[in-house]
């Protein structure tokens, strides 16, 4: 069942929830024709927003362990139910005129919809979109930037025509119809699936490693969390400082008109959601902590200029090139904790990190006040900000170096049996290339022990190599699907190499956690064809089959075991 | 992994000594085809100090052939062992790769199918 879905439809639906809650950054809209109905105090009105965004993290925070136990469609379904009550209860709070059932429903409500309904499809996308995390999560989270993009028109025109309360009547239901129908259609893959073309290893279905994948609450227990909620943080605090500014900056110091600068802040939006998209889908390709050094770098420098600069055009670039990498920070970050964490509680995980978002929205406007009222102008809120952007960039390069701890006792490092009990020995080794030195000489010191000629050992030896690169390419598969330039964000998984004697045999057991693959069901290689698939598959397991006198293949308990037999 | 160049004539002669394993093999590569972006044609890849190699070994002579049939070049290889001539054997590659006995053999191979006088067609004996 669920492997027949198409994957790009997933997208689809992820992109239509996130239609429609990005539209509560339309609610500015809102503030002024509901202050002119119910005669509520204006920030009164504006500080519905702030509970909206507040419950988005504090649900986002709590509710990611639901999403992942009930799955997404029944996650996306209860968003839907949230968001569309709580719209549509918005108007039935003006109609009997309490402010509290406002808060109650656009806020409280529509808030945990709003944060149940952002991190349900996102998670899903991720586990889809191996190949295009960034690309696929940065589609949803676009679409979340560009709501209000199309929404405040659309709930413009729709004030005046229909009035207010009917607006959040037909809104509310809208809203719930296409977050309903969407969530209908999410559902992770079954486990161990990959998109067509991108098995490039030899990997069968079957069970996919769960171990390294770090749960919600080991995660928070790594430093490399906090410094991605720091890094979001950072982020997030200095574009809405930003945004705060840019108006009447525009208009105060390069002299645009009003008119002008409403424009300009129009185009902010669009650089907003299209930066999501673009850095996201480069994330995949240059790796997702050289995206972040990227915001960083670019932020500092255009922080830097945007005080400097008296041209109206140039003052625009470098606002819109900000607001890219405030757009892109929210983007990159589910598929960045994928790469960190695994993905089987990223739910959780992603809804802990928006946290930062949350405090970024209470911490932004306040920062950006405070600092306008002790440097009394604008390039003082900039300078702060550069102040603060120093050690996220700072960050960003660290994070690289962290390995991924805490991690579940995994393989014990060195475990000699005694020679004298069975002759076996074992030793646990890295899933990486570099290691091959070791394992030869491991594999040597033991075949020359049991007495093999010089001949049978160098075949001994090709058989491990190709058994060995064998698990170093295609055993952690998911740990490589990282990025395209394999950046190496965690410890590779590890394997074990047992030896030992029989009469007339020397024995090898080849032991991964990685995914199965049973080499012995591989097609035989045809040499005819080699010249036309220049990646030359199976070829390693081709030799292995030719020179070990006998090879089998066991799955263990999640293991794969691989036996190589040769005679003396 | 030590490599050795020489040339004679128009013949360029690549020892390679040691393990051609998935971990020298990349080094190897790169080192290799530079020396065909060079614009070298005539490749003989002298292997009687090699002592071992694997199919990543492997991979980088086919992916040096490829290089080489861009420019209408010729690779050959000259002088296995015998562990490397058979897992070239058991690997199919004997139909791909003309294979000589000895260095000098395959250089005056290459030389003579340079000059037109023997056809290309049908590679010589495996070793």
């Amino acid at each position: 069942m669920a492997d027949t879905k198409n994957r790009w439809l997933i997208a689809a639906a992820a992109v239509g929830i996130h239609l429609s809650i990005g539209s509560v950054y339309a609610w500015s809209v809102f503030v002024k024709p509901i202050v002119r109905q119910s005669g509520w105090g204006l920030r009164n009105v504006q500080f519905t927003f702030s509970i909206a965004i507040l419950f988005l993290g504090l649900s986002a925070a709590t509710l990611g362990h639901f999403v992942e136990k009930h799955g997404p469609r029944r996650s996306g379904t209860l968003a839907s139910f949230f968001f569309g009550i709580g719209i549509a209860g918005a108007g039935i709070a003006l109609k009997t005129n309490h402010i509290l059932l406002l808060y109650l429903c656009y806020g409280i409500l529509g808030g945990i919809g709003l944060g149940v309904g952002y991190i349900a499809p996102v998670s899903t996308l991720v586990k889809w979109f191996p190949d295009k995390r960034g690309l696929a999560t940065g589609l949803a989270i676009m679409g979340f930037g560009f709501a209000s993009l199309i929404a405040s028109p659309i709930i413009q025109r729709l004030i005046v025509t229909v009035g207010l309360t009917h607006t959040f009547f037909l809104l509310g239901a809208a809203y719930f119809a296409v977050m309903f129908l969407s969530s209908q259609y999410l559902a992770p893959p079954k486990p161990g699936w990959m998109p067509e073309g991108y098995k490039q290893g030899p990997v069968s279905a079957g069970e996919r490693r769960t171990e390294n994948e770090l749960t919600a609450n080991e995660a928070v227990r790594t430093r490399r969390f906090y410094w991605l909620w720091l890094m979001l943080f950072i982020n997030v605090t200095c574009g809405i400082a930003v945004i705060s500014v840019a108006s009447p900056m525009a208009q105060e110091v390069i002299g645009m008109t009003a008119f002008q600068a409403a424009a300009m802040v129009g185009l902010i939006g669009l650089f907003n959601g299209g930066g999501r998209i673009v850095w996201a889908a480069l994330s995949d390709y240059v790796g997702r902590p050289n995206v972040y050094t990227c915001f960083f770098a670019i932020q500092i420098g255009a922080f830097f200029l945007l005080p400097k600069t008296s041209n109206a055009l140039v003052f625009q670039g470098l606002l819109f090139l900000i607001m890219t990498c405030y757009g892109g920070g929210f983007s990159c970050i589910p598929a960045f904790i994928g790469d960190l964490f695994g993905t089987k509680q990223l739910a959780a995980i992603h809804g802990y990190t928006l946290t930062a978002w949350a405090a970024a929205g209470l911490a932004g406007p306040i920062f950006a006040a405070w600092v306008r009222q002790r440097t009394g102008s604008y390039s003082g809120t900039l300078s702060a900000s550069l102040v603060m952007f120093a050690p996220a960039l700072l960050i960003s390069l660290l994070i690289r170096m962290e390995g991924r701890k805490p991690r579940k006792e995994v393989p014990q490092p060195v475990k000699a049996v005694p020679e004298s009990l069975d002759r076996m020995e074992e030793r646990t080794f890295p899933a990486e290339l570099s290691t091959l030195r070791n394992v030869m000489d491991f594999i040597t010191a033991h075949a020359e022990k049991a007495g093999l000629p010089a001949k049978v050992i160098l075949r001994v030896q090709l058989a491990v190599e190709e058994a060995v690169a064998n698990i170093c390419h295609y055993a952690y598969l998911e740990e490589a699907a990282i990025n395209f330039v394999n950046y190496p964000y965690h410890e590779p998984g590890s394997f074990v190499i047992r030896v030992w004697c029989e009469a007339r045999t020397f024995e090898v057991d080849l032991i991964d956690q990685g995914l199965a693959f049973n080499p012995l069901s591989v097609a035989p290689l045809d040499p005819e064809s080699l010249l036309e698939h220049p990646e030359l598959k199976g070829l390693g397991i081709h030799l292995i089959r030719q020179i070990a006198d006998e090879v089998r293949y066991n799955r263990v308990s999640g293991k794969n075991v691989l036996t190589l037999i040769m005679k003396k | 992994m030590e490599i050795k160049e020489e040339k004679r004539g128009e013949v360029k002669i690549i020892g390679l000594s040691g393990r051609l394993d998935a971990e020298t093999s990349p080094s190897a590569e790169k080192w290799l085809l530079n020396i065909v972006a060079q614009g070298e044609r005539l490749l003989v890849l002298d292997f009687s100090e090699l002592t071992y190699i694997s199919s990543s070994g492997l991979r980088l002579l086919i992916e040096v052939a490829r290089s080489l049939q861009k420019t209408n070049g010729k690779l050959a290889l000259a002088a296995l062992n015998d562990h490397v001539g058979e897992v070239i054997r058991i690997a199919g590659f004997t139909g791909i790769f003309s294979i000589y006995p000895t260095c000098e053999e395959a250089v005056a191979h290459a030389q003579s199918d340079r000059r037109g006088e023997q056809s290309a067609t049908n590679p010589p004996i495996a070793a």
